[in-house]
């Protein structure tokens, strides 16, 4: 123990040297910038140093210092005309990084710099960096500009009515989609840096006042806990975040859709942006939050209501049919009526396997069939659905492999699974139906139900960030009820969810007469 | 405090229905059917209205005393050695009350459904989700309720509904025939599976986060876990007629078996077989908390989950040998009622009547 805390000192402290070696300021000289610069990045190819002289009295030495493809061209051309054009160097007093910084640059963000190691992370970045012979600092010019895909319509989270806007990789641009949304000076941003390699940005957002504090100094302390070497996507942030990482079910959320980002910023929720992902975590999520889909907000509060219901009952359907299927046909033949047992016989007639091992086979088909249907060239696409519409159709019974009534509920389990609005609770079905299988073909009913309980409590123990996993049914809040099972109308969302904003719970003025007849009849009476 | 845990009143509300229709809810019609015969559920009205009573002693003994526990209730009332005792003789009568919880719901799938599976195989399955609730303590095991009772009660009620074509009102009649005396005898045999139980409450109630309107709530509850029951009995006399519900264990199962709508919908017993799963599961877990807690208060542990695992063990060996068959099991309850009786109203009276004098001091 006490070598490794020696060594643990050790390491340490060269670590600190390293860092009091970067902290080394600048020199005056510039030559001597521009070479430990340049040995720094390991003269890299794609680090351009540009030098030129400066001023038509009294010249001095100067250059510049970008990195190929990070910065945007027109702006280091702009910066450079403007600066051979309009330096004027009559005030011989002020130095000359000073005046360019004060007078010339019409550049948006320019700050100067002393340090080593925060030159090179600028640079790094897509900044420009300026040095001049003389000066001990250099000015930071933003040039940020990189070759990018623009905002394009979501993929995944398709919704019928509502923007067609999805994040892109960039996190300027999709803060700039919330900004766009909440303008309010109370939306609060904060970045950090996380990875020694990738020093990737990363930003949370929520909005002062709504959003819980404990949650928000949390997630602040779980983000900066973290040490990695690179976050290249959000899924490498989601196992250091969550409560229960051994957990299958999901505990944050992903959403690629700017306007359902800021409805959860709206209900206190706090969002995780990472540069280089166009996919935001929303934190703390609840189990039923993944039922509720966009849309519920955009249609109808009938439909959405009924569709909400739908989607969790078709969830159920695809985490329990094939068990049900195999636990009926083998254990609880009676529970069919005596028409349906007679033809589901007669079906089974020639199928040489037990139910069990046929619903196994035709689970595990599928699996293979929209694993490979993900992973394929798109080329290929159509290939690979004639084979699986052979495998899980009536070439597959016609065989005498498996039995009409299997390729239906099995079918109908994989019809089921796509309703989910948010892909990852799915995952949990995927996995959790085969185990509910084996429990169902082992001890019937009795083993369906247990394992149903199994997951049942094993939900209730979950937590997101403090939040109980199932809150609105476990426990049960009545004004949360507003917008669990059912999605009600507008005028009756009058609080926000109760644990995820307990300061500020009041959304909207609960005084207002509503439906808006009553409003009109008021009027008439007056 | 042993547990950090705190449930609300709602979650109680639901805790002390689901606790009563536990194993209540499939073999008190007949039970009840063999003493009181059709005037059964007049026999159950008058548990409801003792069960009301005990709860009232109940709660008024934990809440004039700190809003303890009753290990700590004995042991600050009674001094250590015998409050020690009384400690351990409830935990006993907790553990003792799984065992035979758990026995109970294994006789039910053996019988039923999984006639040729090893019946350790069934201890071993439930146990393990008493194990895991149970380590995650109440809250936990309030929000399961909170879960599992509304499917509970919706399955209920749908058996209800849908045999109403089946009910024959005459069965109920006549209403009092043989006088009082078998009523009352009825509802002594049943008091003590039901109501007299309400102590495995001592352990919980400490735990609710607002003791104000305590007694409207548990009382709430137990009068409608009693008007369930009543409901239940009413129907499978209703349905099956006075001698069939006498003679069947699980009588509501047989009433759930013969309903059938349009030839499509039959014999969805296992509607109320979920139901009475999910409820025991409640009932057995809440029973076996209580026993670990009552023991770690006992003596004095700080964390209650080294309990579970020696406790867990000790429930499903004592648990076959409660009866070698079924119907030796059955017997043995005889003495079920004096038995909780003590527990529920015998000790606490004392209690409480220890503490008024103690108080006037």
């Amino acid at each position: 123990m006490a070598i490794w805390k020696w060594l643990h000192q050790f390491i340490n402290r060269a670590n600190d040297e390293e860092q009091e070696k970067d902290m080394v300021p600048l020199s005056k000289i510039l030559e001597n910038n521009l070479n430990e610069i340049q040995k720094d990045l390991g003269n890299s190819p794609d680090i351009i140093t540009r030098r030129f002289i400066l001023g038509r009295e009294h010249k001095v030495s100067a250059a510049i210092i970008f990195t190929d493809g990070l910065v945007s061209n027109n702006d280091i051309n702009h910066f450079l005309s403007v600066l051979f054009t309009e330096y004027n160097d009559e005030d011989v007093s002020v130095s000359p990084i000073k005046t360019i910084k004060e007078q010339l640059l019409n550049i948006g963000d320019v700050k100067e710099a002393e340090k080593k190691t925060e030159i090179l992370d600028e640079i790094l970045t897509g900044s420009t960096a300026l040095f001049i012979d003389g000066a001990k600092t250099a000015l930071i010019a933003s040039t940020k500009g990189w070759e990018t895909s623009g905002v394009m319509p979501p993929e995944n989270q398709v919704v019928l009515r509502g923007p067609r806007e999805a994040f892109t990789t960039n996190i300027r641009t999709n803060t700039a989609l919330i900004r766009r949304i909440i303008t309010s000076s109370k939306l609060r941003l904060e970045q950090m840096k996380i990875g020694n390699l990738s020093e990737t940005v990363i930003g949370i957002m929520y909005i002062e006042g709504v959003a819980h504090d404990k949650i928000v100094q949390e997630v602040r302390k779980r983000i900066k806990s973290i040490k990695i070497d690179g976050i290249l996507g959000s899924g490498y942030m989601e196992d250091y975040i969550t409560d229960n990482p051994w957990s299958l079910f999901p505990q944050v959320m992903y959403t690629e859709r700017p306007d359902t980002a800021a409805g959860h910023l709206l209900e206190g929720k706090i969002i995780i942006i990472i540069d280089g992902t166009p996919f935001v975590l929303s934190v703390p999520v609840t189990y039923l939050m993944f039922f509720q889909s966009t849309d519920d907000y955009y249609l109808n509060w009938q439909l959405s209501t009924f569709l909400r219901l739908l989607r969790m009952f078709t969830f159920f359907i695809s985490l329990t049919l094939p068990s049900l299927y195999v636990a009926i046909t083998t254990f609880h033949q009676e529970l069919l009526p005596t028409t349906l047992l007679v033809s589901l016989a007669a079906q089974r007639e020639g199928v040489p396997f037990p139910a069990f091992i046929e619903a196994l086979i035709m689970e595990l088909t599928f699996e293979i069939l929209r694993e490979a249907g993900v992973r394929m060239p798109r080329a290929i696409g159509q290939a690979v659905s004639i084979v699986g519409a052979l495998v899980l159709g009536t070439a597959a019974v016609e065989a005498g492999i498996v039995s009409p009534a299997m390729v239906i509920t099995v079918s109908m389990t994989a019809i089921s699974s796509f309703t989910a609005p948010y892909i990852e609770i799915v995952t949990s079905a995927r996995i959790l139906r085969f185990i509910l299988l084996m429990l169902s073909a082992s001890f019937g009913l009795f083993g369906m139900l247990f394992g149903v309980m199994g997951i049942v409590i094993h939900m209730t123990t979950l937590r997101s960030f403090g939040i109980p996993y199932l809150q609105g049914i476990a426990p049960f809040n009545i004004t949360d009820q507003k917008d669990v099972f059912i999605r009600a109308p507008r005028f009756f969302m009058n609080s926000r969810p109760r644990l995820f904003a307990q300061k500020n719970p009041i959304r909207q003025d609960s005084n207002i007469p509503h439906p808006p007849e009553d409003r009109q009849r008021r009027k008439q009476d007056e | 405090m042993i547990e950090n845990g705190v449930i609300n009143r709602y979650q109680l509300w639901l805790l002390v229905i689901n606790f009563h229709l536990g194993s209540a809810l499939l073999f008190f019609p007949g039970k009840i059917a063999a003493e009181s015969k059709q005037n059964g559920w007049i026999a159950i009205l008058l548990v409801t209205l003792i069960g009301s009573l005990l709860i009232l002693l109940t709660v008024t003994l934990v809440s004039r005393n700190n809003n303890q526990t009753i290990v700590k209730i004995s042991e600050s009332l009674l001094g250590k050695p015998i409050g020690f005792l009384v400690g351990l003789f409830y935990a006993w009568f907790y553990i003792h009350l799984t065992a035979i919880l758990l026995r109970e719901i294994e006789e039910m799938i053996i019988s039923t459904i999984l006639n040729e599976t090893p019946e350790i195989v069934i201890y071993i399955m439930i146990t393990s989700l008493v194990f895991w609730v149970t380590y995650h303590g109440i809250e936990i095991i309030a929000r399961t309720t909170e879960i599992f009772a509304p499917i509970a009660f919706l399955g209920l009620l749908l058996t209800v509904i849908l045999v109403i074509p089946l009910m024959q009102l005459e069965n109920l009649l006549p209403i009092m025939a043989e006088g009082i005396k078998p009523i009352i005898k009825g509802s002594y045999d049943v008091l003590g599976f039901t109501f007299a139980e309400i102590s495995i409450f001592f352990m919980i109630i400490p735990f609710v986060n607002n003791h104000k309107i305590l007694l409207k709530t548990t009382i709430s509850a137990g009068i409608v876990a009693g008007l369930l029951l009543t409901v239940m009995v009413v129907v499978s006399i209703m349905v099956l007629g006075v001698n069939t519900t006498a003679m069947s264990i699980f009588a509501p199962l047989n009433v759930a078996r013969l309903i059938d709508i349009g030839h499509f919908l039959q014999r969805i017993e296992l509607l109320m077989y979920s139901t009475y799963l999910v409820t025991m599961l409640v009932k057995l877990t809440l029973s076996f908390y209580a026993g670990v807690i009552a023991m770690a208060q006992t003596f004095h542990l700080s964390d209650y989950r080294a309990n579970i695992t020696p406790l867990i063990i000790i429930v499903i060996t004592l648990s076959p040998a409660l009866g070698e068959s079924i119907i030796e099991f059955f017997d043995a309850s005889r003495f079920w009622t004096p038995y909780t009786l003590v527990l529920s109203l015998v000790i606490p009276l004392l209690l409480l009547g220890i503490s008024y004098m103690k108080g006037k001091k």
